[in-house]
């Protein structure tokens, strides 16, 4: 077991972990913040998807050790103080979830996204959030709320998270 | 005109705030002190006999607690069917198929689990295997099961009216092949359970189930415990898609686990033995000949229908039969038959999905009326409207169609699609359509009774539990049914919170499949709101001196219709606050109801001539597909899908279309990319970066038209269309491939590669 | 689960170099391990010692050398340079192969030069480099040697690196102006996908728009990527005449060698193979056209 240190969700966090553990399984083993899915554990459905140092990315993917000074942001870490992230609304008003389960994962590449480019077109935003894999929508609403949530954000002149 | 308060508006999903935040709860997001994890230790051959299964190795693994093989209980069986249920939870003798379950283990970790899968031992003699069902039929293909001669795991038979007369009377005969392959659910949570006996030795087992109650019955009969002692949970559930309306050896094997270990287990599938050894939809090989006047009159209809059921029983057989309905039900057919053989082969079995067979059938019916419509030279939106039901209808096969969109469905469709326009089209590119008709509202013939149940409590604060037997396996019903209680109580849907897939909890319902929960459901809900609605009403008439009739309710307040000024809130009414009018209702008495909705019309069908109607509603469709062929490499990009859907009622916009979305992109992929790609019986595409579903880059624009043709017993006219929107897609868009370039595929998917070599051979010609 | 191995996060160089001389088996370098992992998770590969290059700052770095040619360091992910590269005209080929790759989730931390030793037949990042003349510097024993990428990758999976050498970055020499460039992957789906075949083309016009030179690179049409040398002088001599690209889709046609595999057939293979040759060289000449009019 090595020690690391890492900050999640703003808060620093210390934790004793094995070289073969994963960001995914650590989130959601050790520090029980199971709104992080598992679809497929090799990086072909996207449900895993956390911001990593501000890129969105697999966290099946990601090593344990790797983590140490590093940042993570998750589906638990974007609301502020309780009120919903633009994205987030805009999933809610805009049907954007049916079962839910890509959701987690879809919001944070979206926010992913609009953080590294405040007015993508929708071929952009298709673009990148191409690997997230949706079986029950069909992506229209999905795609609908992120465009609401990009021009929700470029009006509040919303600074980058 | 009715006009309503709560129903008919776009609506989020109640819960979409726990699904946009992380907080809620899927299955393997479920921790218990001293949980242990679950494997299953796997057949790597397709056939064979076991002699020998050594757990050895396997139990001295450190933190394994318990390895089962079928040999620790007497043999559980599942299946859709019961009585004719043939696959082993745990195979005693012999594996049947890649990912035959063997044995199971419970360990402390996932990992000693996974390490002590990989030491079972099993001594097994293979035995020649078969995948192909048409080699399966043949004399001396090998025989999966003893007592199914010919690998044939069921035959069907059946005819209504008489069609060697009809096609005798025909002008012109058509006749084709059509095939479709297997397909995957691909549901984003993988399928699990987690299974807890308590000191009594009851068990309270969670699942990622669309049928909490049936799964409650079939765990009662194969673990040998009264329902009583048994209660199913469902969390939110990843998708469903009809992978999860049936039983499943991972429940049972779940329970057993723990019924050995006495500690909760939990037990979730990877990926890969998703893809390899959950049922996927059944390969059908569909022969169809229609019998036509000249004048474009269809005389007679008969298919011929070869299913591959893979290993074992599930509903191959019920799906297939149900293709006579669907071709004796859209279109007015005077005479239809049915026969069709069902059989065994050596990969895993097949189970519903999504559209229970329609999907495949209506394939083959729409891909053969534009072929017809082009021989007869009539237009293919004219061939469908001349033979297309209407309200009133009893069909050949006796159901009776009381409510019916299916013309304006096909001139709403064809009008939103500048149908009369199609020549102008841009080269390479066309539009072509499909219709379709659904059974609505579940079935009394396939589930034993037909029916839902609710209970309802009106809290002093005016709000309202709501729980519904109907479990919401990610479609939207919790939202849709609430959506009922409020409009019948008159409060805002906000304020009724919703309980489902406990059955602890909740009364009976049979479960998300056959497009039954907001029609069964609603009506359940439905009755018993307005059961409430009248107590709530009783006591109000007495505050507002007036009488029942003459209220009505809305927005929380329930008013005098002649004045709406005088009123009491919905608060008022329910709560205990209201002392003076004590001699009128006692203090803190609560509002509650209960209801149980049967549904009075579907019939069972004739055990001989499967004749009836066995269904209370139908749902009818067009879609128009518009697609750009790219003649050098065959590759279809599907533009645009229209999609004009009789929904009956549109209880909650939002979440139809979202349906609409999801189900259309669900038959894009069964159209053009989506198959299951075996060898030897070995799946070559196990994942979701090789089985080619459709990606956020691969869409089409979809618009949905919602025709409201207000059926005479669903619940404020609404029907159920969670599968609908799959069914026509594929037909749709190969008829519109062969308006584009003018090659005619028959079997899906529609790869590229398969439209190349139909373009090189209409070049040749 | 992954299956256990010990994870070195090496600081410098000399420390891979230590480690890796060794020569001990089941040693593997990684930077995303977007590949490798999925390997180790589906019981391919069980490597004992896993070394982490992404902490090393000399190997994360993209620049511009003296000459103007690219240096891609070894842990720069394939996000990276796809976002600066469409900023940089001269090398917004490079963009158009990144984005093809898996997802953006796998893209920010799958990296060229990962993309470039794991050497699948139907690596995407492959066929444009080598159009590009890109070339490998492998590191090993103190010495750097530069080696062009299509030399490289020896067969299907395999490179010339020796178990004791690191390749420290890839070097792309600058294009000279006025260049196009064009990557066209075909697949089932339009993401996500392992090539079915691609094809990356560069072609270089003068002002008057003649083909001084051009290269078409084939991928997932054989073990190894395939570079159309006769296409060269055709092009260089006759230009992009209807009768030229004729001949260079026979020519593909005839040098592919592509396999049969669930994805598609070895003859729906051959048939496309000419198809995308053709129009990533067309492409690759509006590309050209473009340049010259900024």
């Amino acid at each position: 077991m090595t020690n690391i240190q890492f900050e999640v969700n703003g808060e620093t966090v210390q934790l004793a972990v094995e070289p073969h553990w994963t960001l995914l399984d650590i989130l959601r083993n050790e520090l029980n913040l199971t709104g992080t899915k598992s679809g497929c554990e090799i990086g072909d459905c996207c449900a895993c998807t956390v911001i990593f140092e501000g890129r969105a990315c697999n966290s099946c993917l990601v090593l344990a050790g790797e983590l140490d000074g590093k940042t993570v942001l998750t589906i638990e870490g974007i609301s502020d103080d309780g009120k919903l992230h633009p994205v987030q609304s805009a999933f809610v008003n805009h049907g954007a979830s049916q079962c839910g389960f890509c959701t987690p994962g879809m919001i944070m590449a979206s926010i992913a996204l609009l953080n590294r480019d405040p007015n993508p077109s929708e071929d952009e935003i298709r673009l990148r959030l191409a690997g997230n894999i949706c079986r029950c929508t069909g992506y229209t609403k999905i795609v609908e709320a992120v465009l609401v949530a990009r021009n929700a954000m470029l009006t509040q002149g919303r600074a980058v998270k | 005109m009715t006009k309503f308060f709560e129903i008919g508006k776009p609506t989020p999903r109640l819960d979409a705030i726990e699904q946009v935040t992380g907080k809620a709860q899927y299955l393997p997001d479920l921790k218990f002190p001293n949980m242990l994890y679950g494997a299953i230790s796997r057949s790597k051959v397709a056939h064979g006999r076991i002699h020998n299964i050594d757990t050895h190795k396997a139990e001295r693994v450190p933190g394994v607690k318990a390895v089962i093989t079928s040999s620790d209980f007497s043999t559980a069986r599942v299946g859709f069917f019961m009585e004719m249920a043939n696959k082993e939870c745990l195979v005693s003798d012999r594996v049947r198929f890649i990912g035959d379950d063997i044995a199971a283990i419970a360990a402390e970790t996932q990992e000693s689990a996974e390490e002590a899968c990989s030491l079972i031992e099993v001594d097994l003699e293979p035995l020649p295997s078969v995948f192909d069902p048409e080699e399966a039929l043949k004399e001396n293909a090998p025989l999966i099961h003893e007592d199914s001669p010919g690998n044939i795991a069921g035959e069907i038979h059946k005819e209504f009216g008489d069609v060697a007369a009809g096609f005798a009377a025909s002008d012109q005969v058509f006749e084709s092949t059509y095939r479709t392959n297997a397909v995957a659910h691909c549901c984003l949570e993988t399928r699990g359970a987690l299974a807890i006996v308590d000191a009594h030795g009851r068990l309270t087992i969670w699942s990622s189930t669309q049928i909490p109650h049936v799964l409650r019955e079939i765990l009662s009969m194969t673990l040998n415990l009264p329902v009583g002692k048994i209660r199913v949970r469902k969390e939110y559930v990843g998708g469903g898609f009809g992978s999860r309306q049936s039983s499943d050896p991972n429940d049972i094997i779940c329970a057993l686990l723990a019924k050995k270990t006495k500690r909760p287990v939990r037990l979730i599938k990877s990926r890969f033995e998703e893809f390899t050894t959950d049922r996927a939809r059944y390969p059908m090989i569909m022969t169809l000949k229609t019998g036509m006047s000249v004048d474009g009159h269809i005389r007679a209809r008969q298919v011929n229908i070869l299913t591959d059921a893979g290993a074992y029983h599930d509903q191959g057989i019920m799906i297939t039969s149900h293709a006579l309905g669907r071709i004796s039900n859209c279109y007015r057919v005077p005479c239809a038959k049915l026969d069709a053989k069902v059989v065994f082969t050596n990969k895993v079995y097949g189970g519903a999905f999504r559209g229970y067979g329609n999907p495949q059938i209506t394939f083959a019916i729409e891909s053969q009326m534009d072929e017809i419509a082009e021989q007869l030279n009539i237009d293919p939106l004219d061939l469908r409207l001349k033979n297309a039901c209407h309200e009133g209808d009893l069909t050949v096969s006796g159901a009776r169609i009381t409510s019916c969109g299916l013309t304006e469905s096909l001139t709403r469709g064809a009008s939103a699609a500048n149908w009369k326009n199609k020549g102008l089209r841009k080269q390479k590119r066309g539009i072509g359509m499909a219709c379709f008709v659904h059974s609505g509202g579940g079935s009394a013939g396939a589930h034993g009774g037909n029916f839902s149940s609710a209970f309802i409590k009106v809290e002093y604060d005016g709000s309202v539990d709501l729980m519904t037997g109907v479990p919401d396996a990610g479609q939207g019903s919790s939202t849709a049914l609430a959506l009922i209680a409020a409009e019948v109580i008159g409060i805002p849907v906000a304020n009724v919170r919703v309980h489902s897939g406990d059955t602890g909890i909740v009364p009976v319902a049979l479960g998300a499949r056959g497009s039954r929960e907001t029609f069964l459901g609603g009506n359940a809900v439905k009755l018993a709101a307005e059961d409430a609605r009248h107590q709530l009403y009783t006591r109000a008439a007495a505050i507002l001196d007036t009488t029942v009739d003459k209220l009505a309710s809305a927005h929380g307040k329930i008013f005098i219709k002649s004045q709406p000024s005088k009123f009491i809130t919905v608060a008022q009414a329910a709560s205990k606050t209201m002392h003076e009018y004590a001699a009128a209702f006692p203090m803190g008495v609560p509002v509650i109801a209960s209801a149980c909705y049967t549904d009075p019309i579907s019939e069972m069908a004739d055990r001989t001539t499967g004749y009836g109607n066995l269904c209370p509603t139908y749902a009818f469709g067009t879609q128009v597909a518009e697609v750009e062929v790219d003649t050098d490499t065959g590759q279809v990009t599907v533009l645009h899908v229209i999609a004009a859907q009789d929904v009956g009622k549109a209880i909650n916009p939002m979440a139809i279309e979202g349906q609409l979305e999801g189900s259309i992109s669900q038959g894009i992929g069964f159209a053009l990319t989506e198959q299951i790609i075996w060898e030897n019986g070995v799946v070559r595409n196990p994942k979701l970066s090789a089985y080619n579903l459709p990606t956020p880059l691969d869409h089409s624009k979809v618009t949905s038209i919602l025709i409201e043709t207000n059926d005479p017993a669903g619940p404020f006219g609404a029907k159920g269309i969670g599968e609908a929107g799959l069914i026509p897609t594929a037909g749709a868009i190969a008829n519109a491939i062969y308006d584009a370039v003018g090659v005619r595929i028959r079997e899906l998917p529609i790869t590229a590669d398969k439209v190349l070599d139909a373009l090189e051979k209409n070049q040749q010609q | 689960m992954l299956p256990r191995f010990q994870c070195i996060h090496a600081k410098t160089i000399d420390e891979v170099i230590r480690v890796i001389s060794t020569k001990a088996p089941g040693i593997e370098i990684f930077a995303g391990g977007t590949d490798l992992f999925v390997e180790m998770k589906q019981g391919e590969s069980q490597p004992r010692v896993l070394v982490d290059i992404k902490s090393i700052p000399e190997l994360s770095q993209l620049s511009i050398d003296s000459n103007g040619g690219l240096n891609l360091g070894a842990a720069v992910t394939i996000a990276e340079l796809e976002y600066w590269a469409a900023k940089h005209k001269d090398w917004s080929g490079l963009s158009i192969s990144a984005r093809n790759i898996g997802s953006e989730q796998v893209r920010n931390r799958a990296t060229i030069v990962g993309n470039v030793c794991r050497a699948s037949p139907a690596a995407d990042m492959v066929p444009m480099l080598i159009a590009m003349g890109a070339q490998v510097e492998i590191f090993g024993s103190g010495n750097s040697t530069l080696l062009p990428v299509e030399d490289f990758i020896v067969g299907p999976g395999q490179t010339a690196l020796k178990s004791d050498e690191l390749v420290k970055s890839l070097r792309i020499p600058k294009p000279s102006s006025i260049t196009g460039t064009a990557f066209i992957k075909y697949g089932q789906r339009r993401a996500m996908d392992v090539s079915i075949v691609s094809a990356a083309a560069t072609i270089t016009i003068n002002n008057t728009d003649e083909i001084k030179s051009a290269r078409i690179v084939l991928g997932a049409a054989a073990p190894t990527p395939i570079r159309i040398v006769e296409a060269e002088t055709i092009l260089s001599s006759e230009g992009l005449t209807e009768q030229a690209l004729e001949q260079i889709a026979k020519l593909a046609s005839a040098k592919a060698r592509p396999i049969t595999d669930f994805r598609g057939t070895k003859n729906y293979r051959l048939k496309i193979i000419g198809i995308l040759a053709q129009r990533a060289l067309k492409q690759a000449w509006q590309n050209a056209k473009q340049k010259k009019e900024i």
